[in-house]
């Protein structure tokens, strides 16, 4: 045999397989480590996830699986059910287990039989009026669901959105480093490309394609593509189309990447001919929000409702000097409040605290956000690890501009033991554009 | 095998097998070339977050959130930091020449390079009340003078051979320090006085040995100041305040094991695949394990050395190990390994899950040690203090060797290991540690012959500590590679 040697690495498909086992991890983790205390935490014994095959669940890549159409079998259904120690065991019916996740497999046929041998007390399904990803349940596959089960254990069920909550906001280390990743990527490439504005020239639509295209490249679209439909998040604060000497831009962008989602904001100014650094009145705009966002940082916690930190929040920022002016995120409110301030030295402040880290923002996706508009996880608790949007708008009055500018910034953070963390650099000052 | 020649084999194949730092640079423009190897985990590769930003965040984060803590808990309200100028080795810049660098801190053996971003300076932290330190950097260059409050730069007489100096000595004959290394200090003992502190915590070792218990790719980390700086610094601070002078090392020991998630984020997300190989043209009784780069064998052993067989052909029905990723070549006829070697990676599996379940928050790592050992052997292993296989033990257990420790700042403790220093072992477990998980199975295989067995080495999978015991920043090696 002819000897031929070889020392060269050979990568096959690395990044692909990198981010399944990312995947695989996360889940394998969360199975082990986060269901148990989502399930008990909420005096659930039994949450059957219920699948129409052939559709995009909310959770289909926290919970794996695999549901292709099957004519004979529509409905797939996992199940967990708590039957003590430390484990929660896992069924899966009506679709595959590509991964080694599951207990047991079987044909949706089998649910009254499995339902029956465990006996739950209360079961919760992924039914909800107020958490859409915690609302797959299409109404035929409830009554699917309910006539499978007959009624002594339909009569047992719940919704399983605090289930659901408490699986999704309970992070393990490594959802936080790949959502923390995605960050990165995004963070790079916004400021790549707002220090390649050409003033006078470069248009929104050419900052905006250029970052998708980067972005795209590592395989990363938009985190809601349902809301741009492709297209791309691009800088505001052009006039007549084009991005011109003193204005200041703003560019909130959320990117999708495996499962998480981000949604994060950078700021520009482009200086004048006449000028060398920003100007006084936005700077000290700017400086404004950066002493904000320090209170903010000390004032949010775990261990308190959303309600709540809501409360504490705007106590601690009036306490600081600031005024609230809240928006409500559908009418002129907010306008009509810094109106009301006019030339008052004081800044005003609307707070947009809210849930985020998997793809879809806001109000789609699970946790205690902290607004006026989002009350409806006013009773939710902070948790540990917590992945949210810092979001807030602070304005104030530029003598020079002879106006109040608000300035929306936005990171992304978790909360620990020890208060707001980063997860990577912020948006911190203004990049200038020269 | 021996412990530092294993890590040592490893590192450098690893290193070998890695593209070049220049291909880095230009696959990951932002991101620091040689930073993975030097800090955040050895034997990594380079790390495209590891970005300039990425570690000023990571250090301001530190002051913010760690910084105030550690101090109140060490009881000190000042800390001085010396790091002596002069004292990189520059190999690891000469390596780097002309990637157009950006930072300074790459080749220093300071423990806290990176967590200060300087190779040289006098860093003075004082706890002046509010729950914040201030940060000052007394003499020195830093890489991020935004994360300090005050920045007084460079002594201008730090050249000696510049006009200044001579100037200086003209005009001031009787305020000459006795070592020109003596002028860092000039001006220190009045501003510690102005802040009056209790208690002074200073970088110099009483017990603990970071030089020993070092695990970084590069350099051993020093132990603190020298003999002629705590000379220089006591001459500058006073007889007062030099009689408030305590070692700081465990409080550095402290600020370094106490982890903000932007460090988690950098440990676990080197974001490069772990690089899964394929091996084309393996010829079997041919190729070496040296050839193809491998780093030993989990099939062969000669006197419980793995490394003995360096140098032999590889052969159908062999498996070896490149880094962590265990490989094995299929016989004629094979599609898959044979039974007793997928059992030997149930074996693998069994003991990261329990090992992931039995460490926990607030242990001492010799508590963490015994309890693993302990559930060990009630699952039917057999515990072995040192890597070597022992033939007297009964053939029906798998063998565990462990030694995991603190992993990502070049420092060993906590250590979940019989070996090292007895203040490794000592040290508790804080939430959020970054650990090594790093243990060594080795599973009689009797119908072999007598003797033999199955060999896996678990280097340094990334786990962290949580309430909720061990959890991985990154994914673990997931099984055997088969190589037709």
């Amino acid at each position: 045999m002819l000897l031929v040697l070889s020392t060269s690495v050979i990568a096959t498909a690395q990044r692909s397989k990198q981010s399944y086992e990312i995947m695989r991890l996360i889940r394998s983790e969360k199975m082990d480590l986060v269901l148990p205390g989502a399930m008990r935490d909420n005096g659930v014994d039994m949450w059957i996830h219920v699948v129409q095959s052939g559709n995009k669940d909310p959770l289909a890549l926290d919970l794996g699986g695999w549901f292709e159409y099957r004519a004979w079998d529509p409905v797939g259904y996992q199940i967990f059910t708590d039957r003590g120690g430390d484990r929660i065991e896992r069924i899966l019916l009506g679709g595959e287990d590509q991964e080694g996740l599951y207990d047991i497999i079987g044909s949706g046929d089998e649910l009254r039989e499995l339902v029956q041998e465990r006996g739950p007390a209360v079961i919760a399904v992924n039914m909800s009026d107020t958490l859409p990803i915690a609302n797959g349940l299409a109404h035929t596959s409830y009554l699917r669901l309910t006539e499978a089960l007959g009624e002594q254990y339909a009569s047992r069920l719940v919704s399983a959105e605090r289930v659901i909550t408490d699986f999704r906001v309970r992070r393990v280390q490594s959802e936080i480093v790949a959502f923390a990743n995605a960050l990165e990527i995004q963070r790079q490439v916004m400021e790549e490309a707002l220090h390649r504005i050409e003033p006078g020239a470069t248009t929104p639509e050419e900052i905006g394609w250029w970052a998708a295209d980067r972005l795209l490249e590592q395989g990363i679209g938009a985190s809601y593509e349902a809301a741009t439909l492709f297209l791309p998040y691009m800088p505001n604060g052009a006039t007549d189309g084009v991005y011109r000497r003193g204005a200041f831009l703003s560019w909130d962008m959320g990117i999708g990447y495996l499962n998480f989602g981000t949604d994060i904001k950078r700021h520009a100014y482009i200086l004048r001919d006449d000028e060398t650094r920003i100007p006084a009145g936005l700077a000290l705009a700017w400086g404004r929000g950066m002493e904000a966002r320090e209170i903010l940082r000390k004032t949010f916690q775990v261990g308190r409702t959303a309600g709540e930190s809501l409360e504490e929040i705007v106590a601690a920022l009036e306490a600081g000097g600031y005024v609230y002016t809240p928006s409500d995120d559908r009418t002129s409110q907010y306008r009509e409040l810094i109106g009301t301030l006019g030339e008052d030295e004081r800044s005003g402040f609307s707070i947009d605290f809210h849930a985020t880290g998997n793809t879809s923002v806001g109000d789609a996706t699970a946790g205690p956000s902290m607004a006026p508009w989002r009350s409806t996880t006013a009773d939710v608790m902070v948790q540990a690890n917590y992945i949210f949007a810092l979001e807030f708008v602070i304005n104030t009055w530029v003598p020079e501009w002879n106006r109040r500018i608000s300035i929306n910034f936005e990171d992304n953070a978790i909360v620990t033991s020890r208060g707001v963390e980063y997860l990577g650099p912020i948006d911190d000052k203004t990049i200038v554009i020269r | 095998m021996n412990k530092v020649r294993r890590v040592l084999a490893a590192a450098c194949l690893l290193w070998l097998a890695q593209p070049s730092t220049a291909q880095d640079r230009a696959r990951y423009p932002e991101a620091l070339p040689g930073i993975s190897e030097a800090y955040y985990t050895a034997f990594d590769d380079d790390n495209p977050y590891a970005t300039q930003e990425m570690l000023n965040h990571i250090r301001r984060e530190k002051f913010d959130l760690i910084l105030p803590r550690v101090m109140r808990d060490a009881e000190v309200d000042m800390w001085i930091h010396i790091i002596r100028p002069w004292t990189f080795s520059g190999n690891e810049r000469r390596k780097l020449e002309g990637l157009d660098l950006n930072y300074s801190n790459i080749d220093s053996t300071d423990p806290l390079r990176y967590e200060f971003g300087s190779n040289a300076a006098v860093l003075v932290f004082t706890d002046r009340g509010g729950g914040r330190i201030e940060r000052v950097v007394f003499e020195g260059e830093v890489d991020d003078a935004g994360a300090f409050d005050i920045v007084r730069g460079q002594s201008k007489f730090i050249n000696q051979e510049n006009y200044e100096i001579m100037d200086y000595v003209k005009e001031n004959p009787d305020d000459v320090p006795q070592s020109e290394m003596g002028y860092r200090f000039m001006g220190l003992g009045d501003f510690v006085a102005e802040r009056d502190p209790e208690r002074i915590g200073v970088n110099y070792a009483e017990k603990l040995s970071f030089a020993e218990g070092s695990e970084t790719h590069t350099l051993a980390l020093t132990d603190g100041i020298s003999y002629a700086d705590h000379l220089h610094l006591s001459q500058a601070l006073g007889g007062t305040y030099a009689e408030r002078m305590v070692s700081a090392e465990n409080m550095i020991l402290d600020y370094l094991t106490s982890i903000v998630a932007g460090e988690i984020v950098l440990f676990g997300g080197s974001g490069l695949p772990r690089q899964i190989r394929t091996f084309p043209k393996i010829v079997p009784g041919v190729t070496t394990l040296r050839d193809v780069s491998g780093s030993w064998f989990s099939t062969r052993e000669w006197d419980h050395d793995e490394s003995a067989f360096e140098n032999f052909p590889l052969q159908q029905g062999d498996m070896f190990q490149d880094g962590m990723v265990p490989y094995y070549v299929l016989r004629e006829g094979e599609t898959e390994p044979p039974l007793e070697v997928e059992r030997s990676w149930d074996e693998v599996v069994r003991v990261r899950e329990l090992i992931g379940r039995n460490i926990r928050v607030g242990d001492t790592g010799r508590q963490a040690l015994a309890r693993i050992i302990d559930e060990l052997e009630e699952a039917g292993f057999a515990y072995i203090d040192r890597d070597r296989f022992d033939p007297s033990l009964d053939p029906g257990k798998t063998q565990v060797h462990l030694d995991i420790h603190q992993v990502g700042k070049g420092v060993l403790a906590p250590r979940v290991s019989p070996m090292g220093a007895r203040w490794q072992a000592d040290k508790k477990i804080p939430l959020l540690l970054t650990l090594g998980i790093e243990y060594m199975v080795h599973m009689p295989v009797p119908e072999w012959g007598e003797g033999r067995h199955i060999y896996y080495c678990s280097l340094h999978e990334r786990g962290v500590v949580t309430e909720r015991g061990v959890e991985f920043a990154a994914p673990p090696v997931a099984g055997i590679q088969s190589i037709h």
